[in-house]
């Protein structure tokens, strides 16, 4: 794949605090923040980071809004959240937990066919509208709803991902990967404790090792995960800018506060059809190798990633997608502590999706605003870069809608 | 007969009530999940629970009350639900599966007022007044209706199940199934199995207890069984002391400092004259009079407090929505906030002056070491911190130390008591009514063993 025919930058990331079950404010019996303080909130601290917020086009991702919120035709939210894109051409982007990644990608397209030399990008979920135990049937909608909620788990997803942990335990030994899965909770715990906007950063359990080591025990939950492996129900959104060089100067955004996106893999996988092998994510495979072709690196180029661990058996097959490790050997890469802010390849430091949260739609753009924001030097738990790329990979569904971005910092 | 079997007709008598209504909700709860095991969710209709109750005016609620918890049970039960209706292939969500299993749930109920609506069933619990003469006839006229030679569960909490055997005429298939209140919440159900019963009544009892996922705990068939026989011995002693204390301070005073001794100082969740309201004044003066009445030797308890208070129309209990009633104190949003004066005939507020401080200055500081019973209860650590507060506590020379003392050992001598009658087959079951049925962090013998004993 061909170099992008000109200079694509990401500046002035913002998160709301991604809020649910951990968050010392959470209440479940209090009335829930509105959707739109959530979008307000997430533009206005785009904006503010911006001299002149004046933009082309305007981008919105969110899953399941007519579900959770009863709400479609989001792109009228985009002159609401930023007055000068009345007008203006505006999108809404769907694409389950990959709908943030997609939506990024949507942005790129149109930076790229001239149409747009700034595209604000947003993108949101409120999932705390219902309990767990319904919002399990919305998400089940990321699957083949027809042909696989009728004999999936209760706790749909998790289900799911509990049969490819299943998958892996048979193929590669049980206890090696459970310590491998509870090393990566612990790990998510403990950045997360360093990002004042995660879910989990009130979290101050004593031995997180010790919860992730908790035995599954199918009568609460599913089979093979327990609680801790499971990223939780979040509400939160998340916003930024894709510009070109004219966008960063239109706008006054200065370099060093952006960085640049070198290559973008994107690979769909049919949904009416199961996985071939339930212990890899070859659309994740796929879609990584297409961003590192574009970018012309490989994974040694890395300085750091943000992965989708909505599992942390999913953290598991990343790393082993990535190449980061070899097929069967993720955990042992987890426990030699590779993946933490000193190790070779810091990952996840924003906590994550089990530490900073899961608001489906929005995980996707929550990454890139932490890439840049780690590439930048702005973030609050800053890794010591030691290479120029960072990487993110956002999917959706059951490895089915993947993107994957490789960044570099703009200077 | 099989549990399942039985489960097929079931009636509730005194439905209605505040047992009644708890125990509807755990019988419907299994009855429902028992059909929709059966029947994979297909061919409904075969399970039938009468609710019968006087009165009817109380049905509306009761219907919400059991929908409402209804629909909390099959989300907890979510697991469970759909495997039972994997084959039915309609309802596909979790929402579907939740939706139909509370719909067909309040169709397997018949909201009644006539008792020969309970003729056709296996299984008959009785939850009317504690009142003798009332039970009896009310089981009396049911045996004579039935048809299918029912068992019966009586949820006195204090008439020997004997007497009612006799008296209704009820021949071996009734036991005691005292459920504790509210009996959706607390784990405890005390079973009483007279001599005679029927062994399959008693495989059927043991069955049902597991499925509801309760604690049991056998009690002799002797009048206020092991759950009342400690707490109406208790409230005698508390009246004895407040009988005490009332030579120096005034009566409201000294109902303040037994409450708060019983409470605070002995870490339960309330204090005894707060737990005689909350079961209902009116209830435990009856209940003494039944045990007065059926308890071998004539036994008589002090209670002019309970008959004083009952006198005067201070009757506690609670409203139909859960809120108290108003007995030994006045209640804003179920926390006390003024006691009734006997001398003055009226509620003394805290805030009124500053009789509530002597309170305290009487009984003494607690010592640092003092957990409250809420967050005690949530403490991994409890056991090992109850131990260290009472070593301090009773080293202490005050009088809250001296008052506690002396409810320990009465605890302690009642217990004994209990066992040595039979009543309790052994002291771990008196532990485990105190600790289940009214949420005592530990057993009579715990705290005497460590460090009371020593100081005996």
């Amino acid at each position: 794949m061909k170099p992008f025919r000109k200079k694509i930058f990401v500046a002035a990331g913002y998160n709301t605090i991604y809020y649910g079950t951990g968050r010392k404010e959470f209440d479940p019996t209090a009335p829930l923040r509105g959707f739109e303080s959530y979008l307000k909130e997430t533009a206005e601290g785009t904006c503010s980071q911006i001299p002149h917020p004046v933009f082309d086009e305007g981008v919105i991702g969110s899953f399941m809004p007519g579900r959770f919120l009863k709400q479609a035709n989001l792109p009228g939210f985009l002159p609401f959240m930023v007055p000068s894109l009345a007008g203006k051409p505006c999108t809404g982007i769907e694409g389950a937990c990959g709908t943030g990644g997609r939506a990024l990608a949507m942005a790129v397209r149109s930076v790229l066919s001239d149409l747009a030399d700034s595209v604000f990008v947003a993108a949101f979920e409120m999932q705390n509208t219902m309990k767990a135990v319904y919002g399990a049937d919305v998400l089940a909608g990321a699957a083949y709803y027809n042909k696989e909620r009728k004999a999936g788990h209760a706790y749909f997803f998790p289900g799911i991902f509990s049969r490819r942990a299943e998958a892996y335990y048979e193929k590669y030994g049980y206890e090696m990967a459970r310590r491998g899965m509870a090393k990566w909770y612990e790990l998510s715990i403990l950045n997360a404790r360093k990002n004042p906007k995660a879910q989990e950063y009130h979290n101050s359990a004593q031995d997180l090792f010790a919860l992730g080591m908790t035995p599954p025990d199918p009568k609460k939950f599913v089979p093979h995960l327990n609680f801790y492996d499971c990223s939780k129900v979040s509400d939160g959104a998340s916003s930024l800018v894709v510009v070109t060089e004219e966008g960063l100067q239109q706008c006054g955004i200065a370099k060093e506060k952006a960085v640049e996106i070198v290559g973008i893999g994107e690979a769909e996988a049919d949904i009416t059809m199961a996985p071939e092998d339930l212990t890899a994510l070859s659309t994740t495979e796929l879609a990584v190798q297409k961003a590192f072709d574009q970018a012309h690196i490989d994974v040694e180029a890395l300085a750091l990633a943000e992965l989708h661990d909505c599992f942390s058996i999913t953290a598991l097959l990343s790393l082993e997608a990535l190449g980061l490790a070899q097929k069967g050997k993720a955990a042992h890469f987890i426990l030699d502590g590779n993946t933490t802010i000193e190790g070779k390849i810091p990952i996840n430091l924003s906590g994550g999706l089990g530490g900073f949260g899961h608001p489906t739609g929005a995980t996707g753009v929550r990454q890139m605003v932490d890439l840049q924001k780690q590439l930048t030097g702005q973030a609050d738990n800053q890794a010591v870069l030691k290479k120029p790329y960072g990487l993110m990979i956002s999917m959706g569904g059951n490895d089915k809608t993947v993107t994957a971005f490789v960044v570099r910092p703009a200077v | 007969m099989l549990l399942d079997d039985l489960l097929q007709n079931v009636s509730i008598i005194g439905a209605a009530g505040k047992m009644g209504s708890g125990i509807a909700l755990l019988l419907l709860q299994e009855i429902a999940s028992t059909e929709a095991r059966l029947t994979a969710g297909l061919g409904r209709g075969r399970f039938h629970l009468q609710l019968i109750d006087v009165n009817e005016q109380a049905f509306y609620d009761l219907r919400h009350y059991l929908k409402t918890h209804l629909m909390r049970y099959a989300e907890r039960n979510i697991i469970a639900l759909r495997k039972y209706f994997a084959n039915e292939a309609k309802l596909v969500s979790n929402q579907d599966i939740i939706e139909d299993f509370v719909e067909g749930a309040l169709e397997c109920i018949r909201f009644e007022t006539n008792i020969e609506k309970a003729a056709d069933s296996f299984l008959i619990f009785e939850a009317v007044v504690e009142d003798v003469e009332v039970k009896a006839n009310l089981l009396k006229k049911i045996h004579l209706l039935a048809k299918k030679a029912p068992y019966y569960f009586s949820n006195t909490s204090s008439i020997p199940i004997s007497i009612l055997e006799e008296k209704s005429r009820i021949q071996h298939r009734i036991l005691g199934f005292h459920f504790y209140n509210p009996p959706a919440v607390q784990r405890l159900i005390e079973v009483i199995i007279p001599e005679k019963t029927n062994p399959e009544l008693k495989d059927i009892a043991n069955e049902l207890v597991k499925r509801l996922h309760k604690i049991m705990v056998y009690s002799k068939d002797v009048a206020g069984f092991i759950g009342n026989g400690h707490f109406i011995r208790e409230i005698a002693f508390a009246n004895e002391k407040v009988q005490e204390l009332k030579n120096h301070h005034a009566i409201h005073e000294a109902i303040f400092m037994i409450n708060k001794v019983t409470q605070d100082f002995l870490v339960r969740p309330m204090g005894i004259f707060q737990l005689i309201d909350y079961v209902g004044v009116d209830v435990c003066q009856k209940i003494t009079s039944i045990m007065e009445c059926f308890l071998p030797n004539a036994i008589s308890f002090q209670k002019d407090l309970v008959d004083q208070a009952v006198k005067v129309g201070l009757l506690g209990g609670q409203y139909a929505d859960g809120t108290q009633k108003d007995g030994f104190f006045h209640y804003e949003n179920n926390e006390p906030t003024a006691l009734y004066s006997f001398a003055e005939r009226r509620y003394i507020s805290f805030s009124d002056g500053n009789w509530i401080e002597k309170c305290h200055k009487n009984l003494g500081v607690l010592p640092e070491e003092w957990l409250p019973w809420k967050k005690l209860s949530k403490d991994p650590l409890k056991h090992e911190k109850i131990q260290k507060y009472f070593q301090k506590l009773l080293a202490e020379n005050i009088l809250g130390a001296k008052l506690s003392q002396e409810f320990l050992n009465h605890s302690l001598f009642i217990a004994r008591n209990l066992v040595a009658d039979g009543v309790a087959q052994k002291m771990e079951d008196v532990a485990t009514v105190l600790e289940n049925g009214f949420y005592h962090l530990y057993g009579p013998e715990d705290i005497l063993q460590e460090s009371v004993r020593s100081l005996l």
